[in-house]
């Protein structure tokens, strides 16, 4: 059902096919009231911005959809108990953008699609990012969320919440990053970006899309996209240039 | 109608924006010149404090970060760059000019590799405004 609710909403605002990733833990019991599965888009992003439980008071099965002046919502509602919404953690972006392909035929699902921010003062970064682009990465970070549409003389998307996401989550996967020292950007996509030097003081430069990865390795004379489903062996490359 | 090529002898001066330079660690992104329509100024037309308050006036108001400093390229250079690359790219910089711009120019080719964006990025002369306000103050 999640999947109907995406085709939906992905037919009503011309989104691609795909964007219930889950986040947060939380099985719904079988008794008692059914509930709500908010999933906020954001107009630019395939990837959910926020997802919400809520407590459904409707009895309606069928699909519904509601627009005011800030959103677009597109509703959904299933008889089955139960939905399990994984959180953060271990979650990795294939997973994620995987996910709505998985039945969960017991909850009421909600897609709720808001027209892009013009800041993103909510968004905020994990300990583990913190840690490993420091003090001034965290401030760069902090500006970056203030940009908005073409703010580059008229080029320039504002930040991509996916692309803090996939940040995140690489970032995870390969702490040791830290010793780099890297810098963080932003680029005209709206993406987040590492770039650094290594000891021969050739660059580095990762950039984080939505649903891949770009990479420049100087010292391997090398560049290439990376989809994200298979990471594997680039975080390898990474490492062996790090160590 | 074609825009006007520049001239190889010609210099242009490309605004390097905070989200592209990180000044602590002075490590630039290859962003400043990745991408296509590359907006640069031509230096036969304005001077470079000149250009500096034209970005600055276009950026300033906004929350949108700031320019840092710019890079001086001479076109000639920039075309030879690109031919020495492999694969090879012919560059070249077309006037452009705005309203509130008269000097603005773009590198009309997509400039796709990020090896080459940094081979440009090393060429630049680096100015900073100071730098040159001083100059521009010493000179009247």
């Amino acid at each position: 059902m999640i999947g109907a609710a995406t085709q939906l909403g992905s037919k009503f605002l011309g989104l691609p096919s795909q964007g219930v990733g889950q986040r947060s833990k939380s099985h719904v019991q079988p008794e008692g009231p059914s509930y709500r599965v908010h999933t906020i888009f954001d107009l630019n992003q395939t990837a959910p911005t926020l997802i919400r439980l809520g407590q459904d008071q409707t009895e309606r099965d069928d699909p519904r959809i509601f627009v005011d002046q800030r959103s677009v919502i597109a509703s959904f509602k299933t008889s089955a108990p139960d939905v399990t919404v994984d959180e953060g953690g271990q979650l990795g972006p294939g997973i994620l953008l995987e996910q709505e392909q998985e039945a969960h035929p017991s909850a009421s699902y909600s897609m709720v699609i808001r027209p892009p921010l013009t800041g993103r003062p909510s968004i905020k970064l994990g300990e583990n990012t913190k840690k490993v682009i420091g003090e001034n990465g965290v401030r760069r970070f902090a500006e970056f969320k203030g940009y908005q549409q073409g703010w580059d003389y008229d080029h320039g998307d504002p930040l991509s919440i996916s692309s803090v996401r996939i940040l995140e989550w690489f970032l995870r996967q390969i702490p040791e990053v830290a010793v780099c020292d890297p810098s963080l950007f932003l680029t005209h996509y709206g993406n987040l970006q590492l770039g650094w030097e290594d000891s021969r003081g050739d660059s580095v430069e990762i950039e984080f899309f939505p649903n891949k990865l770009e990479y420049y390795i100087e010292a391997l004379n090398e560049e290439d996209s990376v989809d994200l489903r298979n990471i594997g062996d680039f975080i390898n490359k990474v490492r062996s240039i790090i160590t | 109608m074609p825009r006007p090529e520049c001239p190889p002898e010609e210099n242009v001066l490309r605004a390097i924006h905070a989200a592209h330079w990180d000044e602590s660690k002075n490590y630039k992104s290859s962003s400043i010149f990745k991408g296509k329509e590359i907006s640069v100024s031509r230096l036969s037309v304005l001077t470079i404090p000149e250009l500096f308050m034209i970005f600055h006036r276009q950026l300033d108001k906004s929350k949108n970060g700031r320019i840092v400093a710019a890079g001086e390229i001479n076109v000639g250079r920039l075309m030879a760059i690109g031919r020495e690359h492999s694969p090879v790219i012919e560059l070249t910089v077309e006037e452009d000019l705005q309203q509130e711009n008269p000097a603005h120019a773009v590198i009309p080719q997509e400039i796709k590799q990020r090896g080459l964006a940094r081979k440009i990025i090393d060429a630049l002369i680096i100015h900073y405004e100071e730098e040159d306000s001083l100059v521009d103050n010493f000179t009247l």
